[in-house]
């Protein structure tokens, strides 16, 4: 089943992107589909693909194994996603070493619980000091 | 013999002080990231990667070699101690290795797979010298036509080695290639698929792809596996004298002989990595051997053979990205991106005008060949003590560590969005098994690939048959059409002698 939602999703994007491709502004100089040829076979590319991949979906039934699904792993992966998001929202605006330090700890938390809270505090000082260390004073990159 | 002198010129510049203190230190990050779990070459160098963009070329390359060369020997490192592959290219070491340790031979395990992979490296360097050149000579005669045409095998070729998912591995591929198109149109400055957004005129760096399939996309999927409560075997912590018999020595000492060739040609071999190579002269050996019965039960031979084609592959796969831009795996690509973020073309003017780095190259495959060897060997128990590392520390470090290798390489928050975007559809492509070797490959070439395409047409003033008027544009077409094709009706001859 899994594969037919993806055939059909890739079937769709195939469509979009050439019509995309299409509308694509045409060159001021030279030849005019010049920057068109490329992503118009490639949607078309695309497009094709989707359809022999819902043509295969469609021809095998074959069982797919279920995979244990944990709760516990999904939520630690969306909180993580969020906690990427919030660190590329902060990071200018707060600075490298604050916004690291409570990522990295965020992150640390997230997976090791809190009792060991100490040890993710520790971790995210060394690592936010020793990045910030090598960045500013080796490589003379300036961190904001 | 010109040659020979050349490689000693790139054996100076390898022991320039800074020089080899960075391959030394290449070597040892490549081995530890290499031995992590789930940590593999390619997700190494996309992390490393823009740690050697303040480096000299010569060094960032000599530098990247050695991550690359650390990382294969210590890839198995995880296959034999954990049965937990570090990459594709170490499954095949589970097979025997693992078993070994268990019988209580970790130590000959270790040491076996260092041995053979110093011999494979080390023959596959020879055979990597003798060939460059003449290599490069070849690609003089190419035109862009003819680019076109090699840049579509490697590219079809790369997308069909995905076995029995040619049409996810296209897919795959024409990803990375739409990645590729994002940005202004170098040849007409038109902008494309930028959504009015001015940070994408520049167009999406391939190194974000790279660590956020490889990097952030590998930590999703091992936050995964940590979440269903996998990955938390202990790990043995005391080793003797890690050292082979003289027994088993005789009993790996053909195998590693017979499984470098192999591994090589598979390598120069655009699209088949170092997964194939291992598999396949694993296969060569059990099929070759007077008691296969021995093998999956901790046979010495079944873990030398795909550890010395592994390294092979590795050295195979570096010689048409040096010598031709057509980068042989994905670990591969990511190198030849390194080459082009310094600006230099890759083929025969490299070796020519730039000697310090084609030579340096060359050399620094033997150097790193010796060290990674003796990181392994005598400091073998040493450093596996760091597998110890719990994975609930490693992954967010990890994480940490992408974004900031992103941020050196623009100084830009805007990458870190994109960053998280690739992560996603890594760990998506991993879920719906969709292969990611041919995205990067793509997304590295991509633009040349279409520049290539262009420059052709413009030419021939936009006749397509231009395509199809030399022998070698030809030649190389009809190969990628067949490499499209070999896999489906081999599949549907396989499934015709089932019937039966």
């Amino acid at each position: 089943m899994k594969d037919r939602y993806l055939s059909v999703a890739v079937l769709a994007f195939g469509v979009i992107y050439t019509i995309a491709a299409w509308n694509l502004p045409r060159a001021p100089v030279g030849n005019p589909l010049g920057p068109v040829y490329f992503p118009l076979g490639l949607g078309l590319l695309v497009t094709i693909i989707g359809f022999l991949m819902l043509l295969q979906s469609l021809k095998s039934h074959h069982e797919e194994r279920a995979h244990a699904k944990s709760g516990k792993s999904a939520f630690q992966i969306l909180a993580t996603l969020v906690l990427c998001v919030a660190y590329a929202l902060m990071f200018n605006k707060l600075g490298f070493l604050f916004s690291s330090f409570v990522f990295l700890s965020a992150l640390l938390i997230l997976l090791n619980g809190l009792r060991k809270w100490l040890m993710s505090l520790s971790i995210s000082i060394l690592y936010t000091a020793g990045v910030w260390y090598l960045f500013e004073k080796v490589f003379l990159i300036n961190l904001p | 013999m010109a040659m020979l002198e050349y490689l000693m010129y790139g054996f100076k510049v390898v022991f320039i002080p800074s020089n080899f203190l960075w391959l030394t230190l290449g070597c040892f990050l490549g081995t530890v990231i290499g031995m992590l779990p789930g940590l593999g070459p390619a997700t190494g160098i996309a992390l490393l990667l823009p740690l050697t963009f303040v480096m000299k070329p010569e060094t960032a390359l000599i530098t990247m070699c050695a991550i690359f060369y650390g990382a294969m020997f210590g890839g198995s490192r995880s296959s034999i101690l954990l049965n937990i592959p570090g990459d594709g290219s170490a499954v095949a070491s589970c097979f025997d290795g693992y078993p070994m340790t268990l019988k209580g031979e970790a130590e000959a395990a270790l040491a076996i797979s260092a041995i053979a992979s110093f011999i494979g490296g080390l023959i596959s360097s020879i055979a990597f010298v003798l060939l460059a050149l003449p290599l490069a000579k070849i690609a003089l005669m190419f035109g862009p036509p003819e680019y076109f045409a090699l840049m579509v095998l490697a590219l079809t070729a790369t997308a069909s080695m995905s076995e029995g998912k040619v049409l996810k591995g296209l897919l795959s591929m024409a990803l990375g290639l739409m990645v590729s198109m994002v940005g202004l149109d170098p040849q007409s400055g038109v902008s494309r698929f930028t959504f009015g957004n001015l940070e994408l005129h520049g167009g999406i760096d391939f190194v974000v792809v790279i660590i956020g399939i490889y990097g952030l996309g590998e930590v999703f999927k091992n936050l995964e596996k940590i979440g269903r409560g996998e990955m938390l075997q202990p790990i043995k912590k005391k080793f003797g004298k890690i050292w082979i018999t003289k027994e088993q020595w005789k009993r790996s000492f053909i195998p590693i002989l017979r499984a470098t060739p192999i591994g090589f040609l598979i390598g120069i071999l655009p699209g088949a990595g170092g997964t194939i190579a291992a598999l396949m002269s694993y296969n060569v050996e059990k099929k070759l051997s007077k008691e296969p019965e021995r093998f999956g039960k901790g046979a010495i031979e079944g873990l030398a053979a795909p550890e010395a084609a592994n390294n092979a592959c590795s050295i195979g796969a570096i010689l048409p990205t040096f010598t031709l831009g057509i980068p042989g795996s994905g670990t591969a690509a990511i190198m030849l991106g390194a080459l082009m973020i310094y600006g230099l073309q890759p083929g025969p003017l490299l070796f020519e005008f730039y000697p310090e780095i084609g030579w340096g190259v060359v050399a620094s495959l033997f150097v790193g060949n010796f060290v990674a060897a003796i990181m392994n060997l005598p400091l073998a128990g040493l450093i596996v003590r760091i597998l110890a590392i719990p994975p609930k520390i490693l992954y967010p470090l990890v994480t940490a560590l992408c974004f900031i290798g992103v941020y050196a390489i623009n100084l830009s928050v805007v990458d870190f969005y994109l960053l998280i975007l690739f992560g996603i559809l890594g760990y998506a492509m991993r879920k719906l098994e969709i292969p990611t070797a041919p995205m990067i490959l793509a997304s590295v070439v991509g633009r040349k690939f279409e520049q290539s395409f262009r420059q052709s047409l413009m030419i021939s003033g936009g006749d397509f048959s231009i395509f199809f008027k030399s022998g070698i544009s030809v030649t190389l077409l009809i190969l990628a059409v067949l490499s499209l094709v070999y896999p489906v009706i081999s599949a549907a001859v396989k499934r015709k002698r089932h019937a039966i």
